[in-house]
């Protein structure tokens, strides 16, 4: 079941209710249905790897624990674990990617091999789900949370539906005490909750949805694209995939708000960046922190030698781009990220010895914008790895990009119209873009709540405004190819 | 667009009385009553795009306006 679906316009409001409803003590139960519910609604087959992760990892966590003091039982459950989920994510993400490349590898010095990819079906949010039950055994191994003893809480805590498919990627720690809590209807998390989803749906039906028609019309059909139009569907990608995973996490974190349950943040206007390092700071915060913790610093972080903490963020990187996509697209763009990172690290002293030079302060206020405009051009060109299609299309972006320019009003039309872009949809993705914009400052620095009072849901013209200006897009988007799954879930 | 440059006059009216109001609203002491014909002002032209033909895009359109001019 996607989010921008009637299904869930009905499954949600009933989950609601019965939760309420229901006595405290057996709210874990209905939660635990609803996102099993939630989720068989993809493939009823699908939800035996989910409970065979589940079932692997609460074995181990409980193993580990009581185990606590022998090492070698420790280390063994939290090996088997890993070689468990990591083994289920491989074989359905990346068999087939794996043995494509060797039969390629292996054809191009004549072998002549057969394809032997299976067909297998990437079950949904598998990326997602294997993280999240991983730091929890990771966790308990380390001794910093303790293993859950209740089977259903843990059950939930990796099957939470608001959040199972496409994250936040949540830590223990943070979930499973609110999940044991015992939450009353308040209209001080209802309020903010709406509002939350009010906003996502906003970016995923208005923005990223609209302007995704204008974006796979160049990148579904690269030969016929133009310079111009590769880079104004580049520059409208960035939007797209920001408003539909931003869009995601929002009616995401509004669901559980809710219903009293706080989900981490997992963006913070990315776009704002002065370097890459602080985009990956505020893009994925949940996932780029979950590397951060069970992956760069296992490997030594920084605090190593130079050459080792280079090779470091290389390799997070790589993983990072790998665990996007099980496509040689996605693993350049995770390189070019790491490239780019080293790049800024090498750089950083001759930089600010020019800056010195120069008598120019690094932190003055244009500075500041050149350098978010040079990150958001640099995260933008990576872009391109990660959307296109395949490598030929890649390839051909990349001719069209850097050769395919000339300068007259025939050729400003015609990258126009190879997208399909009219003057009412440049106006509309204009202005979707900038409320979008302001919605995102908005949310960050909230308006506090008067003194014991409650502020209406709609109280706000635009919340209203919103509303109908996704019914609309709803509309149209049905009256096209009807609205679209979300990015990250093939993930 | 066809809809939007057949009623020039009435759209270009409506959009600038409501622009007026927002910038009223934000100078006057009582502000309600000057976000309450505003938010009036925006049915009216919400309405008068339906009643014209207007095509979901161009509802959307105006839609989006009046929540940037809101929020302007």
């Amino acid at each position: 079941m996607i989010f921008n679906s009637i299904e869930f316009l009905i499954f949600y409001p009933v989950v609601l209710l019965l939760y309420f409803l229901m006595p405290k003590k057996f709210r874990w139960t209905m939660l635990l249905a609803a996102s099993a519910f939630f989720y068989l609604y993809w493939s009823v087959k699908l939800i035996f790897l989910i409970v065979f992760t589940i079932v692997i990892s609460y074995t181990a966590a409980r193993l580990i624990e009581k185990y606590h003091d022998n090492l070698l039982i420790k280390r063994l459950c939290l090996i088997i674990t890993l070689v468990a989920c990591f083994g289920v994510l491989f074989f359905f993400k990346y068999f087939n990617f794996l043995s494509d490349t060797v039969v390629s590898v292996a054809n191009l010095f004549g072998a002549g091999w057969d394809d032997f990819s299976l067909n297998l079906i990437l079950p949904v949010g598998i990326s997602f789900y294997t993280f999240q039950t991983l730091s929890f055994v990771i966790d308990v191994y380390r001794g910093k949370v303790p293993a859950e003893r209740h089977f259903g809480y843990y059950a939930l805590y990796v099957t939470f539906f608001p959040q199972l498919v496409a994250g936040p990627i949540e830590r223990p720690e943070n979930l499973i005490p609110q999940l044991h809590a015992e939450h009353d209807f308040s209209w001080d998390n209802a309020i903010p909750g709406i509002r939350k989803m009010i906003v996502g749906f906003f970016k995923k039906l208005v923005v990223a949805d609209l302007i995704a028609t204008y974006v796979n019309a160049v990148y579904n059909s690269p030969d016929e694209a133009r310079g111009l139009s590769v880079v104004i569907a580049t520059l409208l990608f960035a939007v797209q995939i920001y408003c539909d995973f931003s869009g995601y996490t929002d009616i995401a974190i509004g669901c559980a708000q809710i219903m009293g349950i706080k989900l981490m943040q997992n963006f913070d206007r990315p776009y704002i960046s002065t370097s890459i390092k602080e985009f990956w700071r505020r893009w994925h915060i949940s996932l780029s922190s979950w590397f951060q913790d069970y992956l760069y610093f296992p490997l030594g972080g920084s605090r190593c030698s130079r050459p080792r903490h280079l090779f470091n963020l290389m390799v997070v990187f790589l993983v990072s781009g790998l665990w996007h996509g099980a496509a040689w697209t996605f693993v350049i763009w995770g390189a070019l990220h790491g490239f780019y990172q080293i790049v800024g690290i090498l750089l950083k002293k001759p930089k600010s010895a020019l800056y010195a030079k120069l008598h120019i302060d690094e932190n003055a206020g244009w500075v500041r914008v050149m350098r978010r405009i040079i990150t958001f051009i640099l995260v933008d060109f990576a872009w391109i790895f990660f959307r296109a299609n395949s490598f030929a299309d890649l390839r051909t972006l990349m001719v069209k990009l850097f050769t395919d320019w000339e300068w007259n009003v025939t050729y400003l039309a015609e990258s126009f119209s190879v997208m399909g872009l009219s003057a009412i949809g440049v106006g509309i993705s204009l202005m979707a873009i900038y409320l979008m914009n302001r919605m995102d400052c908005n949310a960050l620095t909230p308006e506090p709540l008067p003194e014991g009072g409650r502020r209406p849901v709609l109280a706000s013209v635009h919340y209203t405004y919103f509303l109908w200006a996704i019914a609309a897009a709803w509309l149209i988007l049905l009256a096209g190819d009807g609205a679209s799954s979300f990015i990250y879930f093939q993930f | 667009m066809e809809a939007i440059l057949a009623h020039p006059v009435p759209i270009f009216a409506l959009m600038i009385g409501i622009f007026l109001m927002h910038l009223l609203e934000r100078f006057a002491k009582k502000k309600g009553i000057f976000s309450t014909v505003a938010f009036v002002l925006h049915l009216v032209l919400l309405v008068f795009f339906v009643i014209i033909g207007a095509s979901w895009e161009e509802i959307l359109f105006v839609l989006l306006l009046s929540a940037a001019v809101a929020l302007a």
